[in-house]
């Protein structure tokens, strides 16, 4: 029986688990599988994310039904009850069709088991094997037996086979038998080998002797394949290329006829390799290439053995599939143009950016401190260099990497951090991107504040001088100077490539790929792959940055479940029924205290039996007991054993890492029916660490234990929680691209919408394009898109209309819509904001004087409508960044780049020979948008990079333009005479003021929307139930209108799907007899969700906002607002707990 | 920053350009230029006359003909590919110089240039040194028997010449033989250690091709057709050109 699953997410980064997540608190079950033994990608790699230089990851976790998942640093680990995590696992088919397809997963085994390792790390101690670390990207080694990365909760050991030297020691230092080699199982391994050479029976026998295995030599293909038949006990087939009477191929095909499963490896001569390989793909494990040497071969079957014993495969149905793998990163070393030798790097002062990531990590090499790796002197001057691997068609990388800049920037920022300001940093760069939103102002500031120096200027080479100890770079200065410097650090931004094995991922997911080997996506679909119903996430589609792959991953994850909703309809909808725990309140607490005693450090420094003895007198503790390893599943059951006999109301495990037991509480708490609320795992495995004095551990150990029962004690009864009708429908603000696209998300879930519009049609700022890059046709796009929505039995328009008043929070809310019938009232559950942008104003440059000069959209609109005829033109000029990144609006516009070259290309297809001119300042085009700016050069177009302090001077003769700008290649005066000048103007977002008034939101400096958390919230409002897309959140390209909305509609999905919210178990609330309103709490709340009602004069707490973070209860002077479950009576007694003698 | 120079450009159509961009395999990837600086950062000629290959190739894409006919610079470039191996676009500067040191009247060329290439034309070996093929020979069993008498365990060195069959075909830069002669033996050596079949030649034995960095086509081929003969006559499979 195949196990279901809504969704197969492959790629456990974080837009894998973003996809997860989102589909998973809609209640659709989830099978996520990464390749690697870890669970986040490239992330759990970096510790800081620009702008705000620190992690916060964990933002992404659900903020309802907390609950239901795990509420800790998602860098250590993650579980939800929705979502199966499957590591070292990859997909090896994919069959059937959208809303049912047919998975087999291939998980290579750990081969220690982690039901019983207790991560004490012996066997790394004793394993004598190492290899560059991947988790420090290569600064640092590890051992065969290793831990993947060192923060993961819960942390097992795992053995890398393909680097393990086969001493055994780690089976023999393992304390409990975790390690399994398969030992025994070797005498029931039977090999069969059909080989006409007698040499290799001989060898085979001399070596398998050794080995252990039984052994069946034939001559025959015929004497083989009845083997196979009669003799089921044969495991494994060698085969070899030199037989009589049937070729190898016929044994390998009757092999599998007769046993699907059996692996069959082919041994050939040099000369047969090419169809020993063909037999790879036709099945054969694999092949190897005689003659064999015992050196080689031994370790070979050793391991394949190991392999086969262990690994296992698993069969899955699911209704989509979610593609999240990312990218790798471009690697100097590999590459055969000679990457390496241009960059020296291997140069121990030459990283990648990666590899510097790590090393100002407080987890890497030198503890985060900023020392050389090749002499671990002070780092003084570092060097980045940009576009290393991208933007280079030697390299095949026709595309921009797109997360680079803004990575060496804030790598730069925090080398600054680092020493105090003392390491001087370089930037040097072709074009520096800052297009998202808020970047131009992290530079701004990186570069005038934190004085991080940025040069535009590719140096040509990076050259070790002074005997290696030195770096040198040279490069030109617009001047025209050729400058060295010398460095003691070069960093290089190496750029994105295709996840490794792509080619043969493809073949094996039936998906089409760009010319760059990355998945090829669809127009106005970004998540959508060539395959139906297989969907990408995250940057797999394309490289992005974090921002952008999460939107693109709540992309993914909407359009699976509109698939897996179109196949199943009542999909997402059942949910496990909440368990129902008996009321305990009144009767007195019965702690159960179960210590776990595994831990090597615990049993050195504490007296086990003397604490057992004191923790058995403290007040209400019913009983104490000693449990060997609470982490293995033989421990657990200890406990449950311990928790049936004793029936306690409390239960308390004093033990290691107690993120890692919330999953098992819940278990427990079903099982002896306990509500997990009423439990708690307390960490006495750190104070064995601190051994200042004699017996300080054993007294740090109990007052941890203590101050656990006191908390107990005082765990509030649960109430019966308060829930939220939730209305099940939408309100979506804005008309255009983004607001439509997610109003037909949500009306295709089943859910009602209501489209309000200010204007009289449907359609926006969209409908102004007529051509796009990719040739794709964006009038017919929006045409249809309007048509469906109009038609939708569900989505209600309503035109000239605009939200007079909103009351209300996430789930409920009720709203006024004024229009040209009246006012009326709605009920719904989610607001989603979509009121877009437009062109901005410009009077400048003889726009709106001469007729000649005009916007890039007039241009676009003048090309495809045939008033202007490009054959009749002798020049064009364009002039970017008009109105962007200057002190007006300190942001890049990102939609012009792409506007202007879509406009080049086409005045080129029509004259080829016509000259045209564009002054700019940084080309933006991210990913494979790159190519167009490639193809516009190509065709002739000539770029004049100009700086904002001296723009390009535009007069008239005779109402045509003539522009004069300094080219500063040439650093001299360029002028041009052209028939047009084209102005990029920037897009500004629509003003929403009184919206922001009725929904109670905010915008940034820049009037955009003020989402909850750029990276990891990004179409999210602070406040609940209110979403955010398309270019009223920042400025976007229709693809990433279109990406942007789906995400937000699947946000709001979250709410939709169920029928009550229900109050968390921990949130905060007013006492009102006590409160002064000082309105403290009100601005210590990180969530917004206080606000003082001035008319009752009170302080009112949004329950569903909330997340029981205290804040508000810490700034409170007169303990006037509390906190669930933390009252201060309880309180108070854990502190006297903490201090507390043993009695 | 130095002194912005005032000079007005005025982007022009240029012959020459388009003749260029239609001669080289995807016009050269001229039109390709980021502007980026890689290559005249790695450029030896950078700085001389007032040009260096990005700034050429910007004068280039502007067509400014009169400029690219008549700067010394493009004398100046060694022809070394510094410049397209860093380049990410694959902009082949190297061939842009070398079509515009053609359109200079032959008798303009640099005088060292043009009378290298006129010895080369001149002399059966093609010494641009002018060394005859009688005297490359005899230096070469000079040195020969020196290395042989005062260098123990060099005793059964050998220096072919003109050894008919022998695999490989050796040139030699001229300027050893007739200024370094010593500097010969040391691949002398490595060849004879890893028993390599080879010989010298008395036609077409120097290496060096001066009629290249001249620019002039039908000199060049003149040349090294001169120079395929005297391999194949000796019948030689692999011609080793150490330049």
């Amino acid at each position: 029986m195949r196990k279901q699953y809504g969704a197969l997410v492959v790629g456990a980064g974080i837009g894998g688990i973003r996809a997860a997540l989102d589909l998973a608190v809609t209640g659709h079950k989830v099978a996520l599988i990464d390749r690697r033994p870890t669970h986040g990608g490239i992330l759990s790699q970096l510790d800081h994310q620009f702008p705000s230089d620190h992690c916060g990851m964990c933002k992404m976790l659900p903020l309802m039904s907390r609950d239901s998942s795990s509420q800790f640093c998602l860098r250590k680990g993650l579980f939800h009850d929705n979502i199966d995590i499957m590591l070292s696992t990859e997909v090896a088919e994919l069959e059937g069709e959208p809303g049912k397809f047919f998975v087999s997963l291939s998980t290579k085994s750990p081969l220690i088991d982690p039901t019983k390792c207790v991560s004490c790390g012996k066997c790394a101690e004793v394993c004598p094997v190492r290899v560059p670390s991947e988790f420090n990207a290569g600064l640092t080694e590890r051992t065969a037996v290793y831990l993947p990365v060192p923060h993961a909760i819960p942390n097992h050991y795992v053995l890398d086979l393909d680097n393990c030297q086969r001493c055994w020691k780690c089976h023999d230092a393992c304390p409990t038998g975790a390690i399994d080699l398969k030992f025994n199982e070797r005498v029931d391994f039977h090999i069969l080998v059909v080989d006409r050479d007698p040499a290799v029976e001989t060898m085979l026998k001399d070596i398998l002797n050794e080995l252990n295995f039984p052994l069946h030599c034939v001559q025959t293909g015929q004497a083989a394949v009845d083997m196979l038949a009669s003799d089921d006990r044969i495991r494994l087939v060698l085969v070899g290329m030199n037989i009589n009477d049937m070729d190898a191929e016929r044994v390998l095909t009757r092999s599998l006829e007769l046993n699907a499963d059996i692996p069959v490896v082919v041994m050939a001569e040099t000369s047969q390799i090419s169809t020993a390989a063909a037999m790879v793909t036709q099945g054969a494990r694999e092949y190897l290439v005689k003659p064999l040497e015992a050196k080689r071969f031994v370790p070979w079957l050793d391991k394949l053995y190991m392999r086969i014993m262990s690994d296992t495969t698993e069969d899955l149905e699911v209704g989509a599939v979610v593609l999240a793998g990312g990218f790798e990163c471009y690697n100097p070393v590999v590459d055969p143009e000679g990457g390496e030798d241009i960059w020296s790097y291997g140069h121990p002062g030459v990283l990648t950016a990666v590899e510097f990531e790590r090393l100002l990590s407080g987890t890497g090499p030198t503890g985060g401190r900023l020392l050389h790796p090749g002499d671990n002197s002070e780092v003084r001057k570092i060097a980045w260099i940009q576009c290393v691997g991208s933007r280079d068609v030697k390299k095949n990388a026709d595309f921009c990497s797109g997360i680079c800049c803004m990575f060496s920037i804030k790598e730069a920022v925090l080398a600054k951090k680092a020493t105090n300001g003392a390491v001087e940093t370089t930037i040097f760069y072709m074009d520096m991107r800052t297009s998202g939103k808020g970047y131009q102002r992290y530079r701004n500031k990186a570069e005038h504040e934190k004085g991080v120096r940025l040069v535009r200027s590719r140096p040509h080479s990076v050259i070790p001088v002074n005997d290696g100890m030195d770096l040198k770079v040279e490069y030109m200065t617009d001047a025209g100077e050729l400058v060295s410097e010398t460095y003691d650090m070069v960093v290089l931004a190496a750029g994105a490539r295709p996840p490794g094995g792509m080619e043969k991922f493809a073949l094996t997911m039936g998906l089409d790929l760009n010319e760059w080997g990355f998945a090829q996506m669809q127009p106005y679909a970004s998540e959508r792959t060539s395959r139906l119903g297989v969907f990408a996430a995250g940057s797999f589609g394309e490289p992005r940055d974090i921002s952008e792959s999460v939107i693109q991953a709540s992309a993914a994850a909407q359009a699976a479940s509109r698939i897996i909703k179109v196949y199943d309809v009542l999909a997402g909808i059942e949910s496990e029924p909440e368990p129902e725990y008996p009321d305990v309140s009144r009767e007195p607490p019965r702690i159960l205290v179960a210590v776990c005693t595994s831990c090597p450090t615990l049993e050195q420094t504490v007296d086990l039996e003397a604490l057992s003895r004191k923790m058995s007198a403290v007040h209400s503790v019913c009983k104490v007991i000693s449990v060997g390893a609470t982490c293995t599943g033989e421990g657990w059951a200890e406990i449950e054993k311990g928790a049936a006999e004793f029936k306690p109301n409390r239960v308390l495990i004093g033990a290691c890492m107690p993120y890692a037991y919330i999953p098992r509480l819940k278990e427990l708490g079903r099982s002896i029916g306990l509500n997990p609320a009423l439990m708690d795992v307390v960490d006495i495995y750190t104070p064995t660490f601190v051994l200042e004095s004699e017996g300080q551990a054993e007294k740090e150990v109990f007052a941890a234990l203590s101050m656990a029962v006191a908390r107990l004690q005082g765990a509030d009864p649960v109430p019966v929680p308060v829930t939220v009708d939730v209305a099940r429908s939408a309100l979506v603000v804005g008309g255009g691209l983004a607001g439509m696209t997610a109003s037909m998300a949500i009306a295709d879930q089943g859910y009602g919408v209501c489209l309000v519009e200010s204007e009289e049609e449907l359609g926006g700022m969209a409908m102004r394009l007529h051509t796009q890059l990719d040739g794709s046709d964006p009038h017919k796009f929006m045409e249809e898109l309007i048509g469906q929505v109009e038609k939708h039995p569900n989505i209600k328009v309503l035109k000239d209309s605009r939200v007079a008043i909103s009351r209300g929070s996430a789930g409920r809310f009720r709203s006024a819509i004024a229009g040209p019938q009246g006012v009326f009232p709605l009920e719904h559950g989610v607001s989603i904001l979509a009121t877009g942008g437009h062109e901005t104003k410009v009077y400048e440059s003889g726009l709106c004087v001469h007729k000649s000069v005009m916007t890039h959209l007039a241009l676009e609109e003048q090309l495809a409508t045939g008033v202007l005829d490009a054959g009749a033109l002798t020049g064009v000029a364009m002039i970017q960044c008009w109105r962007s990144r200057d002190e007006d609006r300190t942001y890049c516009s990102r939609v012009c780049c792409p506007e202007m070259l879509k406009n080049v290309l086409t005045l080129k297809k029509r004259n080829p020979d016509l000259p045209i001119y564009v002054f700019y300042r940084d080309i933006m085009v991210q990913g494979f948008m790159e190519t167009y700016y490639t193809q516009a050069r190509k065709a002739g177009a000539i770029f004049i990079h100009y700086e904002p302090d001296n723009k390009p001077k535009v007069a008239f003769e005779d109402g045509k333009p003539v522009i004069t700008a300094l080219d500063p290649v040439l650093n001299a005066e360029v002028e041009i005479r052209a028939d047009i000048l084209s102005l990029s103007s920037g897009l500004e977002p629509n003003d929403v003021e009184d919206l922001l008034e009725v929904f109670g939101v905010e915008v940034n400096e820049d009037g955009f929307y003020q989402e909850a958390d750029f990276k990891w919230r990004p179409v999210d409002f602070l406040k609940q139930g209110i979403y955010m897309c398309g270019a009223a959140h920042s400025p976007r390209r229709m693809d990433e209108t279109v990406a942007s909305a789906k995400a937000a509609a699947q946000r709001a999905l979250r709410i939709l799907s169920t029928e009550k919210i229900a109050r968390e178990t921990v949130v905060a609330s007013v006492r009102h007899s006590l409160c002064s309103l000082c309105q403290a709490c009100v601005a210590a709340c990180p969530y917004g969700a206080r606000v003082v009602d001035l008319e009752e004069g009170k302080i009112i707490v949004d329950e569903i906002l909330c997340q029981g973070c205290g804040a508000c209860a810490a700034v409170c002077p007169n303990s006037a607002t509390i906190l669930k479950g933390f009252h201060d009576g309880p309180m108070m007694s854990v502190i006297d707990a903490a201090l507390e003698q043993p009695a | 920053m130095g002194e912005t120079t005032v000079l007005a450009v005025e982007p022009k159509q240029s012959e020459l350009m388009k003749k260029i961009k239609d001669l080289l395999p995807e016009g050269g990837n001229l039109n390709m230029c980021l502007a980026c600086g890689a290559c005249s950062s790695g450029c030896p000629a950078t700085g001389m006359e007032g040009m260096d290959p990005r700034k050429f190739v910007r004068l280039a894409l502007l067509g400014q003909e009169e400029v690219l006919r008549s700067t010394p610079w493009v004398w100046m470039c060694t022809m070394c590919r510094r410049c397209i191996h860093a380049c990410p676009m694959g902009v082949d500067i190297p061939q842009l110089v070398y079509l515009c040191r053609q359109t200079w009247a032959r008798e303009d060329r640099p005088k060292g240039i043009l009378g290298s290439c006129e010895q080369a034309l001149n002399t059966p070996g093609n010494s641009a040194m002018g060394a005859s093929s009688e005297d490359f020979k005899f230096v070469v069993e000079d040195v020969l028997e020196e290395v042989r008498e005062g260098q123990p365990g060099q005793e059964n060195l050998v220096a072919p010449i003109d050894k008919q069959g022998a695999y490989y075909f050796l040139n030699q830069n001229s300027r050893e033989p007739v200024t370094e002669p010593d500097e010969m033996v040391p691949l002398w050596k490595i060849l004879s250690l890893v028993g390599a079949d080879w010989t010298y030649g008395t036609k077409g034995w120097a290496a060096e091709n001066y009629c290249m960095f001249l620019a002039d086509d039908d000199a060049w081929e003149t040349v090294v057709r001169n120079k395929a003969k005297a391999v194949e006559d000796l019948g030689c499979k692999v011609w080793l050109n150490t330049e």
